[in-house]
């Protein structure tokens, strides 16, 4: 079955093909929300909402782009929205303000990281870079769509995804130096 | 030379003519655009890391997820009725269960106030005096007893131990109201024997104390089923209502003849008002034991119409009467004549 036979029998409320779906999806897409979300069970809240908005707006889909891609920007909106509703998206300058979190040393071992370490990295930063870090280097977002999407200004974009990658490069050093 | 030939001129020699740029100016062009500084590089290359690690990293959600996102989004409509609807039938068999219940409870003997009819109550007390005068004159069933009765517009004495009682008599007795039950009145009579002067309840010995004590056992056996009705006592026994006071100096033995009884006797009235109609009930003479008959109207009155009309009193403002709600008198008046002397208790309930 293509992907255009399965969001039709989607579309028709065929219960196997719902299941289908969800079973390609499901994962990529709570990756997607993890990314977002620190907590695993907020993720698999952002999930299911978004699914269930997926579901809903199928008949709408208009075959343009790529279904995954459309898929993962209902995923990004509903992680947003779970973000505006559990905690507020601030900028927290005191955290970067500390010594020991400027980027000293280059990032060299990072390749070798896994990708739940990469994950496990990225929620313990602020809210604030996280949520830019990810739209502007992940999601391929600029600044002006993320100003708009956040409320924030375009300037505040650009130094919450500087300030977001100096605290990577220099936890990034750390877990380098102490593998395990 | 005529214009069309300077236009030729120029077009010939200057198309496709180059002029070679100098040295510098590549030097210049090349300092314009300065190349990527190392941070710069180091942030691409933080952002291909993540990029890269993350993009087709799968995260197995949970298996309940599914039955959820099922539930409460895809096919709520299905499941959810036969989930509730077998609660809430359940709920309303209970509802309807409960009222039914309590409805039968209202209207049934039991779920009403338990005021026994006047006939009965006086059947009680007769048995009670009956039995007093039995233990008193135990040889001697038929002896002439003197009662007298306090009624509202005074006392009424009678002395009804040669002649039959009058049925009459006896039906306009029925009409009285309740008697107070007796296990009160026996209390109050110790009162009021303490409040004689020159006699202490612990003074009190022989027939007293046994009279006391005869108080709750006659109650008792008066409940028992199958004993004559109250008709029966009245006809085989006059009724008898007197106070012996103070019996214990008065009345030597329970052997003790009749005319000794007589001429002791005092007379002790008690007055029950209940609520603000002050209705003077018929005094009930009194040894220690012996019960007075007094019945407000409402003592018919169901329990919850009384306690809606006390309700209806709240919200209204007005003055809650508990005394109303459970039948009991509001105030007890005890008169007692002890050797030609009056002595006057009143008991606020």
């Amino acid at each position: 079955m293509t992907e255009t036979d399965l969001i039709a029998a989607c579309v028709r409320g065929e219960h196997r093909a719902q299941r289908q779906l969800y079973d390609q999806l499901a994962g990529l897409m709570l990756t997607v929300c993890r990314r977002y979300l620190k907590r695993r069970e907020e993720a698999e809240e952002a999930l299911l909402l978004g699914f269930a908005k997926m579901f809903r707006a199928l008949p709408n889909y208009r075959f343009a782009g790529s279904f995954e891609g459309w898929v993962r920007r209902i995923m990004v909106n509903e992680a947003l929205m779970q973000l505006r509703q559990r905690e507020m998206i601030t900028v927290s300058f005191e955290e970067f303000a500390q010594p020991e979190n400027l980027a000293t040393t280059p990032a060299t071992a990072d390749t070798q990281l896994q990708a739940e370490d990469l994950l496990a990295l990225l929620a313990t930063l602020p809210v604030g870079y996280r949520t830019v870090f990810n739209l502007y280097a992940l999601e391929g977002y600029g600044h002006q769509e993320i100003a708009e999407l956040l409320g924030i200004s375009e300037g505040t974009s650009k130094s919450q995804l500087s300030k977001a990658r100096a605290l990577l490069q220099r936890r990034l050093s750390l877990a380098a130096v102490t593998p395990n | 030379m005529p214009t069309d030939d300077i236009d030729d001129l120029f077009r010939s020699q200057l198309d496709g003519h180059p002029t070679p740029p100098g040295e510098a100016l590549w030097a210049r062009l090349q300092a314009a655009t300065p190349p990527p500084t190392a941070a710069e590089a180091q942030a691409e290359r933080l952002d291909a890391l993540f990029r890269t690690a993350l993009a087709q990293h799968s995260t197995p959600p949970a298996r309940a997820l599914w039955e959820r996102l099922e539930d409460e989004h895809l096919r709520p409509r299905k499941r959810r009725p036969a989930a509730w609807w077998p609660v809430a039938l359940a709920a309303a068999l209970a509802l309807l269960l409960a009222a039914g219940g309590a409805g039968l409870w209202l209207s049934s003997p039991f779920g009403r106030y338990h005021g026994e009819p006047v006939a009965q109550q006086r059947a009680e007390n007769v048995r009670v005096a009956t039995s007093l005068s039995d233990r008193l004159h135990p040889s001697s069933p038929a002896s002439p007893i003197t009662a007298k009765l306090a009624a509202s517009a005074g006392s009424l004495a009678a002395d009804v131990g040669s002649k039959p009682q009058p049925s009459s008599v006896l039906a306009g007795k029925n009409k009285l109201p309740r008697a107070t039950p007796s296990p009160t009145l026996a209390s109050t009579a110790s009162k009021a024997n303490a409040a004689a002067p020159g006699l202490r309840p612990k003074q009190q010995t022989g027939p007293a104390r046994l009279l006391d004590a005869a108080a709750a056992p006659t109650r008792l056996v008066a409940n028992r089923p199958g004993l004559p009705t109250a008709t029966d006592e009245r006809q085989s026994a006059p009724v008898v209502v007197k106070a012996l006071l103070p019996a214990a100096e008065i009345v030597p033995a329970p052997a003790t003849p009749a005319p000794v009884l007589a001429t002791a006797g005092e007379l002790i009235t008690v007055d029950v008002r209940n609520g603000a109609a002050p209705a003077l009930r018929p005094a009930r003479a009194m040894t220690a034991a012996v019960a007075a008959a007094a019945e407000a109207p409402e003592g018919r009155r169901r329990l919850g119409g009384r306690l809606l009309q006390q309700a209806g009193h709240l919200v209204r403002g007005e003055r809650v009467s508990l005394a109303e709600v459970t039948g009991l008198p509001e105030s007890l008046t005890l008169h007692a004549t002890v050797g030609g002397r009056s002595l006057t208790k009143s008991i606020q309930l």
